[in-house]
């Protein structure tokens, strides 16, 4: 017992000290660095983002792979391919099991329609990521000069190209050029008087920056030939028929591109017609499209090709026979889009989205010349592409006539793409007369989608909603 | 100062030892009945025989006290008029001890005749100590609002997540369960909802003292069948290892928490070892469980007029081709009730737990492991299995210095769920749909006119998830009234989580195969270390005594995320193997590290247990928020006036024994957001675009965001009547919460839609919480207890300076809750057209959301409470707890779906639909919905006044009966029988599946009952 006490007392003393100690200890730990972490190892800091090409490059490729996957240029069930063609005169709706988009087969969509909320959602994500890139390459120090025209040409083509299909979706629209989102959540809409010199200035920076890049054939990123491709697109819909016509004529001249005769390989992806494809991200994949329209068997899991599409080609056109597909189970007969054809995955990737090939440019140029008076060339351009169609060439000197000709062309070539059709439409005057006899619910309203009821619900100043609505 | 005897090798020796052994010496400690011969065989001096009556104190005889000499085993009992009679020695000492009484021990000091009176002994609630966190306190001597709920009201319920066995059982707190489906979680708001974003209103865990990360780690894009935010972390705690949960609501309790206290504290304590004695505890339970409710849905005959109406309404003439179900491409006489055969099945479950517990005073541990499966009402062969854990040691030392505690938890658990719910398609199907399976068992497809249903079960949703939580606590008697503290803890979660969606959810027909089938894989884990040293001082001057303690808090968290999905398979049967996918990509790839620190302390000043002071404050760092806003300070203030201590309170009367006066007010903070949420970053998206992995703006910045603050005041009374038999309490809670940290919704005009910013809205949660405990009969053999809890929360945007120019213009009203929703109001059907027409308030023509959604509904419930009944009888016991709720909910018409007319079945209320000029009902005329102005009239009317409706319910929340079949005193094992249900019956006029959840697209909650059995050793 003694021993015991003894060491105790002994004890007891330094022990105490010992851990009084320890706690001082920990307050000096207790210091204020403790809660200063490293940045996580999965996120780019977004200043070094914009000090390696290879990067912006990435930030670019998660722009392109969206307009593949997600945004309006999607040929899922979401994008305009499918949409539009439904809520113009292309496509009918079998499937029980889609009801946001028997809203679009009845030309009359309620602003709280969810593919409605989408198109517009996935455009402005998109735009903000594109105005980042902007940015940040202009601030960047390290870039090189041939970088920084390279990426700012094809960021502000970006740009001007989903502005543009918002403002044919949509009527009046936002033009968002920063990332500030204080500004941006107090937006107003602008008339089109306002949106498209915009868009006309976006493209023509573009056009200056992008001057040293090569137009080759089936490029995944906008170079300077889909630029003036796309610029002759934007000329056209807003009537300036010369510059529509110069644009048009700079990409036939350029001579990268040729018409083929064999409508087979028209949408593969070495097709010598395509300016401009979107990479379809893993290897072996195909299109969105070709899953969205092809199917083997009836009845139709999702849509068909309307009546007055599939008895609207012109007897004997190659078009029909190549780009539509059908299904007969011995009662009816089914017709779908057939141009993109593989809707499974292939040992190699064998057909890519394309958003611009080359026989619009033609059709472009005849337009353009048709209103200007060149009877001849506008004749020249259309008949190349019908004799391409197996059919035979026309000669009127008619402009009226061969307007509507031309038109009729665009409607063969570019039927369930991108909306083409609804655009063509809309932008002729034809929407209400063509459309109105078919669709009961049509109004003069429907010729633009309504702004998503929750946007306006979050910011007022986009209001008014489009009339109708 | 001596070794700690914690010498590895000597105590397993010990522990083996004394395992083996122990059956023997329990025999031999087994008290023993006493009978007079013994008495006499074992006294050696002189003896005598004593006599008298024992009655209580209103002088009424208590039969069957046990009479026991004192430091012997030999002993007597009263007979049934209150007389003993026994021999012992006349300096000896009697005890008297019976239940529900208060051991009396009375020294004999040569008297003959001893009568004695006893008390009765309700449980001295005065004295229960309740786990305050870094502190404990008695019930007494509590300044600060603190709920308990126990380890027996935990057994009686045949359930798996301890957040479900606290239902209906604590004033202040609403836990909601959020679907039927095992695994789902459970949201709890406690004094209600602080903060405007949902995901901010958890409240902190802490397990065995070890905060306890209640957010998923599981992959968004996988977890769809579960609502909310996937699977719950506290599934895995076995509520059998539960001794205890406390909620800590006030400022005074949680201030000490700092700023991860704002919405309350949650703490588990995990049972520990006896004090004496070894004991071996075994409980085996069965039981079968179905959906507690389902919907009235319209019959064949019903759903087929409804469909020919609308066609015939719709002007549409021949019926088009795709409109099976009544042109006769489907069988017009079938009529299946889909909510029987794909949610309809019984769900069994079965629960084996054993634990060993065993002590000698200064050694105690338990030991304790449980098994328990689930499956589901789905039809196939899905589960959920559990398996967990249990170790607790403690120690004292010999001179009562040093104590320690180690304490370890182990759950592993495997929920095998379909990929999809089919809840809803068992709503929306036609009745007369074909049939599910053809002659030879493949799925029927009916020519590939519909979607089989059973689709949603291709896929497999499957989480394999384990939880490690250990701890250690150290307490060292440095002086007198010194303490030195050390609490450490370690947590470690791990999730597996895959789920399949192979090509055979598509129609064969369709021509996919698996080079299409898709699968995602994720690996979560989290792993956080904490430690806390303490110091507790305290000083007694006279007759006031000061408790102080000060201490520091070191976590580190880091959650790690990896998720790929898996493209193109040769064969759909190596779906579940990631290597055998022909393409992968990642999805999510992330490692987040969350720092915390803080200092913090407790003064407590307590004069004569009459006049308490509690003043707590805290210092806290987050890493959550920018360089210069991590730090914050918090305190808090509780009071407390034990009134009936006074003299002339005392004095005055004898009915009032407990009289406390409380109050309390405080700050805290909230720092739960996401972390690095203020850096700019890009992060990778998963998108691959030329063999390159696209990365893209992670979010808006903002640099400047910091703390909420949340300010507290509680007053509360609380009463003692007739020796406890009567406890009431009531509180009244006063939260505001300011500088609120939120994801303000913006247009996607910005590219996004949220950002992280702190709101100057103001937020009030006040209300009152009444608790009433009563012991209503006490007699030998029979008795019966009510504890009744309510509350009535009120929730109140106060201000909010330039609302009208904010994001929230249209979705919050300063005055009115947070939590509403401003409808449409839906004046009447047309009896003209026969559509609905709606309030245009501003009066110009048209229905628009921004002008005519005006009419205000508050989803917050009115009151709720809970009112539970204990009866026992003998050696029956009966437990019955009603839970109550009034409120709005949002029904099914919320949902949207498929308008009334078109391919889908409806609920029998759209019978009442207009079907001629002239006809005044409520429901619009059918259609299939090809009309533009019919759409929008029931896209309006799913977000009109009609959407929203009572929702109240009264639930028989919990059922359990128990009977002691052996007891331990005779037989030398205790045996228990139990019956359990748990939702048996519920009382609502809920138009939808159920009250609770309010949603139609998952499985409501399941009513079940178990038997069991509870042996113990």
């Amino acid at each position: 017992m003694k021993n015991k006490t003894l060491n105790a007392n002994n004890l007891r003393l330094p022990k105490r000290i010992f851990f009084l100690s320890l706690i001082v200890l920990m307050c000096m730990i207790a210091c204020e660095d403790f809660v200063d972490i490293e940045p996580p190892t999965n996120q780019l800091t977004g200043q070094l983002v914009f000090e390696d090409p290879a990067t912006v490059d990435a930030a670019f490729a998660h722009i392109y792979g969206q307009l593949r996957n997600q945004a309006f240029s999607t040929g899922s069930i979401s994008g305009t391919s499918y949409l539009m063609s439904h809520y113009a005169d292309e496509l009918e709706l079998f499937s029980n099991d889609l009801p946001s988009v028997q809203g679009f087969t009845n030309s009359r969509v309620p602003a709280s329609d969810s593919s409605v909320a989408v198109l517009w959602n996935t455009a402005f994500e998109l735009i903000y990521a594109t105005n980042s890139i902007i940015e940040g390459v202009e601030k960047s120090n390290v870039l090189s000069n041939q970088d920084k025209d390279r990426f700012l040409g094809e960021a502000y083509f970006l740009r001007a190209y989903i502005h543009f299909n918002l403002t044919n979706l949509f009527g009046n629209i936002p033009y968002i050029v920063t990332t500030d989102y204080r500004i941006n959540s107090e937006t107003t809409r602008l008339e089109n008087s306002v949106v498209f010199p915009l868009i006309e200035s976006d493209l023509l920076k573009a056009k200056a920056l992008l001057s040293n890049s090569e137009g080759t054939i089936g490029s995944y990123r906008p170079n300077h030939s889909i630029n003036s491709a796309f610029l002759a697109r934007v000329y056209l819909y807003q009537e300036q028929w010369s510059k529509a016509m110069n644009e048009a004529t700079e990409v036939l001249d350029g001579g990268s591109y040729s018409l083929t005769d064999n409508l087979d390989i028209v949408f593969k992806k070495d097709s010598p017609e395509t300016l401009w494809q979107l990479d379809s991200g893993i290897p072996g994949n195909n299109t969105e499209e070709a899953s969205t329209f092809v199917f083997t068997s009836g009845p139709p899991p999702n849509s068909t090709l309307s009546t007055q599409l599939s008895n609207g080609f012109e007897a004997g056109d190659a078009r029909f026979i190549a780009w539509v597909g059908t299904v007969s189970d011995g009662y009816n007969t089914w017709y779908f889009p057939n141009k993109y054809q593989r809707n499974t995955p292939t040992a190699d990737t064998e057909e890519n989205s394309i958003l611009i090939r080359l026989p619009e440019l033609y059709l472009i140029a005849a337009e353009a010349h048709a209103h200007l008076g060149n009877i001849g060339l506008s004749l020249d351009y259309i008949n190349a592409i019908r004799n391409r169609g197996a059919l035979p060439s026309i000669s009127t000197s008619d402009p009226n006539e061969l307007l509507d000709a031309i038109f009729q062309e665009r409607k063969a070539e570019f039927f369930t793409e991108q909306g083409h059709r609804f655009f063509d439409l809309k932008r002729t005057g034809r929407a209400t007369p063509i459309l109105s006899p078919i669709k009961p619910d049509w109004k003069s309203s429907s010729l633009v989608l309504p702004i998503p009821q929750s946007e306006l619900l979050l910011n007022p100043n986009l209001g008014p909603q489009n009339e109708g609505y | 100062m001596k070794k700690i005897p914690i010498i590895k090798n000597s105590f397993l020796t010990f522990l083996t030892a004394y395992l083996l052994l122990s059956p023997f010496l329990s025999l031999k400690m087994k008290a023993k009945t006493p009978t007079e011969k013994e008495a006499y065989n074992e006294t050696y001096y002189l003896q005598s025989t004593i006599s008298g009556t024992v009655t209580d104190t209103n002088g009424l005889p208590i039969a069957g006290v046990t009479i026991q000499i004192g430091g012997t085993n030999a002993g007597t009992i009263s007979e049934f008029d209150g007389s003993y009679s026994i021999q012992v020695n006349l300096d000896g000492l009697l005890n008297f001890s019976a239940m529900g009484f208060k051991t009396e021990f009375v020294s004999i000091n040569g008297r003959q005749e001893i009568n004695v009176v006893m008390e009765e002994d309700v449980t001295q609630l005065d004295e229960v100590v309740l786990n305050a966190g870094y502190y404990t306190v008695t019930e007494k001597e509590r300044t600060g609002s603190i709920g308990k709920v126990g380890a027996e009201a935990l057994e009686k319920q045949p359930v798996s997540n301890p957040l479900a066995a606290l239902q209906g059982r604590l004033s202040g707190v609403e836990i909601t369960q959020t679907s039927g489906i095992s695994g789902a979680g459970f949201d709890i708001k406690i004094r209600g909802r602080n903060s405007i974003r949902t995901q901010g209103n958890d409240p902190l865990y802490v397990i065995d003292g070890v905060p306890y990360a209640s957010s998923s780690l599981g992959e968004e894009a996988a977890s769809g069948i579960l609502p909310g935010l996937g699977f719950s972390p506290l599934n895995t705690i076995n509520p059998m290892d539960i001794e205890r949960i406390e909620i800590l609501k006030d400022a005074d309790a949680t201030a000490i928490y700092g700023s991860r206290g704002a919405n309350g504290v949650v703490l588990i304590t995990t049972k520990r070892g006896n004090m004496e004695g070894t004991e071996f505890n075994l409980n085996v339970q069965s039981g079968l469980g179905t959906v507690s409710r389902t919907m009235d849905l319209l019959s064949t005959a019903e759903y087929l007029t409804m469909r020919r109406e609308a066609f015939s309404n719709d002007g549409t003439e021949p019926l088009p081709f795709n409109a099976y179900d009544v042109n006769g491409t489907w069988d017009l006489d079938r009529q299946t009730n889909w909510q029987k055969v794909l949610f309809g099945k019984t769900s069994y479950l079965n629960n084996f737990q054993g634990s060993l517990s065993g002590g000698n005073g200064l050694t105690r541990f338990l030991v304790s492991g449980n098994f328990h499966r689930q499956t589901s009402v789905f039809p196939g062969d899905f589960n959920n299995k559990k398996i967990s854990g249990l170790a607790n040691i403690g120690h004292t030392s010999q001179d009562k210095k040093l104590t320690v505690q180690f304490s370890t938890n182990f759950t592993w658990n495997e929920n095998d769920l379909p990929s999809d719910d089919i809840t809803f398609s068992a709503l929306s199907l036609a009745p007369n749909a074909p049939r599910l399976y053809n002659e030879d068992g493949t799925l029927n497809w009916e020519n590939s006119t519909w979607r089989n249903p059973l689709y949603r079960l291709q896929g497999i949703y499957r989480t394999n998830a384990s939880t490690l939580i250990t701890n250690g606590v150290f307490d060292y008697t440095l002086l007198q009234h010194l303490q030195l503290k050390l609490n450490l803890g370690y947590t470690e979660s791990h999730l597996r989580e895959i789920k399949t969606i192979p090509s055979t959810i598509y129609d064969p027909a369709f021509g996919i195969g698996s080079a299409s089938s898709a699968a995602i894989y994720n690996t979560g884990s989290r792993t956080s270390w904490i430690l806390e040293p303490q110091l507790n001082y305290s000083i007694e001057f006279g007759k006031t005594s000061i408790e102080t303690l000060a201490g520091l808090s070191y976590q580190n968290q880091n959650t790690g995320r990896f998720s790929q999905l898996g493209f193109g398979f040769a064969n759909n049967n190596f779906i579940e193997s990631v290597s055998a996918a022909s393409n992968t990509f990642a999805l999510t790839d992330s490692d987040n590290q969350y720092r915390y620190q803080a200092i913090f302390g407790r003064v407590n000043i307590n004069h004569r247990g009459k006049y308490i002071l509690n003043v707590t404050g805290r210092r806290d760092g987050s890493s959550r928020f920018g360089p210069n806003r991590r730090f914050s300070n918090f305190g808090a203030i509780g009071a407390a006036w034990n009134f009936s201590e006074e003299d002339f309170i005392k004095n005055s009367n004898t009915w009032l024994n407990y009289g406390k006066l409380r109050g309390s007010y405080g700050t805290s903070g909230n720092d739960q957001i996401g972390d690095y949420q203020y850096l700019d970053t890009y992060s990778f998206g998963g998108v691959h675009y030329q063999n390159v992995v696209g990365i893209f703006p992670t979010r808006l910045f903002n640099p400047d965001f910091s703390w909420e603050s949340n300010k507290k005041l509680e007053l509360a009374l609380e009463l003692g009547l007739f020796m406890d038999r009567v406890r009431i309490n009531g509180n009244y809670y006063q939260n505001r919460s300011s500088n609120q940290l939120v994801g303000i919704p913006i247009p996607s005009t910005t590219g996004f839609n949220s950002v992280n910013a702190n709101l100057e809205a103001t937020v009030e949660n006040k209300g009152w919480e009444i608790g009433l405990n009563t012991l209503n009969i006490r007699t030998q053999n029979f008795a019966w207890e009510t504890s009744i809890n309510f509350t009535i929360p009120k929730n109140r945007l106060v201000s909010f300076p330039n609302l009208e120019g904010s994001t929230y213009s249209n979705s919050l009203v300063v005055g009115e809750p947070v939590n509403i929703a401003k409808v449409y109001q839906l004046n009447r059907v047309d009896p003209t057209s026969g559509l609905y027409e709606f309030e245009d308030f501003n009066n110009d023509g048209i229905i628009s959301p921004e002008d005519d959604q005006q009419v205000v509904k508050s989803l917050d419930p009115e009151y709720f409470g809970g009112f539970n009944n204990r009866f026992t009888l003998g050696k029956f016991e009966m437990d019955v707890l009603f839970q109550f709720s009034k409120q709005l909910g949002r029904n099914y018409w919320s949902t949207g779906g498929t308008i009334p007319g078109g391919l889908s079945n409806q609920p029998t209320e759209v019978l009442q639909r207009w079907s001629a000029q002239g006809d005044q009902r409520y429901i619009q005329r059918f259609t299939t919905g090809q009309s533009f102005d019919e759409n929008q009239a029931f896209q309006q009317f799913t977000q009109s006044d009609t959407s929203i409706s009572d929702a109240s319910f009264l639930r028989l929340k919990t059922l359990s009966m128990t009977y002691a079949l052996m007891q331990k005193d005779t037989h030398g094992y205790d045996c228990q029988l139990y019956l359990q249900g748990q939702n048996l019956l519920t009382f609502t006029h809920y138009l939808g599946l159920d009250p609770e959840t309010r949603n139609s697209a998952t499985v409501p909650p399941l009513r079940i009952i178990s038997l069991g059995t509870r042996l113990t050793f």
